[in-house]
């Protein structure tokens, strides 16, 4: 089995970007459990954000957030799908491979791009874990062919 | 990944919720349209707030994904940037279908929507193309005039759309 099945489910592929959620150890995805909580507007709205990432590879300031070091230590390079009508976030980061993307887990309650450091905590921790995982993984299946997104070594 | 249903895919099962999506595509793509407009013509909000003689913060909320924008309010802020508002239909498609995130555009051959590339259409690897559009035409926007032009298609006909830009295919 390829190792990223272990590692992740799948949210949208497109052109431009491959947007995963990350997989816990137990199976679970919990950016995939906090997105079908969410009432049928939200998810569609986070659903063009993400079909909009896939094709054209960026989003507004208005959808997305990039984190930085300044407010939360270790955020680099971590970014939040944002939606303000609902409140809520979902955090992501770029799994180092080119065009793809992690969602690590979501997030309601903040109105403005203020986060809670709990929740940038989680995400940080659920980047770790992945890394982790993904080293691990390569390490016990080294001639594993499939990549991040979904292209044949 | 092999075989497995995007979250994308699983959730267009529900016709319900499809209605959803088309309802907050529609707002997605005006509030993407004008400030794309916006952009092009060097505007901001702000300005277009005092166009329309209203306050930043009612322009601001009108244009809030989520909101329900009447026809009235579109036509309104479509006019402050000098362009109209116009719907059209489309027969559904079976993924989520294009998004058009870039105002219509008129060329010497007639309208022409530019939208995004959609995952049905992948752009044809190893060709430099970025994005595409099909519409009336398909389009293809590649790096350079060095970059080869794609072959997957039948480009005898093709015109240049943007400058050097993009190639168009009508179909």
């Amino acid at each position: 089995m390829p190792i990223f099945e272990e590692l992740v489910r799948l949210v949208h592929r497109g052109p431009l970007r491959v947007i995963y959620a990350y997989k816990d150890p137990n199976g679970g995805a919990p950016a995939f459990e906090f997105l079908n909580g969410l009432d049928a507007a939200a998810k569609a709205r986070y659903m063009l954000r993400f079909v909009k990432m896939g094709n054209e590879g960026r989003l507004r300031g208005t959808d997305f957030h990039p984190w930085d070091d300044s407010k939360n230590k270790g955020a680099k390079g971590l970014g939040a799908f944002k939606d303000i009508a609902s409140k809520t976030r979902i955090p992501s980061f770029a799994e180092g491979e080119q065009g793809v993307l992690v969602l690590t887990h979501g997030f309601g309650g903040k109105k403005e791009d203020d986060i809670d450091t709990r929740q940038v905590n989680e995400a940080i921790r659920i980047r770790q874990d992945y890394h982790n995982r993904k080293t691990e993984l390569l390490k016990t299946h080294p001639r594993s062919t499939t990549s991040a997104c979904g292209r044949k070594r | 990944m092999t075989g497995e249903k995007s979250w994308v895919e699983q959730q267009l099962e529900d016709p319900l919720f499809r209605r959803e999506l088309d309802m907050e595509r529609a707002s997605f793509e005006f509030v993407e349209q004008l400030d794309h407009l916006l952009e092009m013509q060097n505007l901001s909000r702000s300005d277009l707030a005092r166009r329309l003689g209203k306050t930043s913060a009612h322009v601001t909320q009108s244009l809030r994904r989520g909101r329900n924008l009447t026809i009235k309010t579109m036509v309104e802020i479509a006019d402050a940037v000098s362009h109209e508002v116009h719907v059209r239909l489309r027969q559904r498609a079976a993924g989520v279908g294009p998004l058009f995130t870039v105002p219509m555009e008129v060329t010497e051959s007639g309208p022409v929507w530019l939208e995004s590339c959609s995952s049905e259409a992948p752009a044809p690897s190893g060709t430099g193309a970025s994005w595409l559009t099909y519409a009336n035409s398909m389009v293809f926007a590649y790096e350079s005039e060095d970059t080869p032009v794609p072959t997957l298609f039948d480009w005898e006909n093709a015109g240049r759309l943007a400058g050097d830009k993009c190639c168009r295919k009508d179909f």
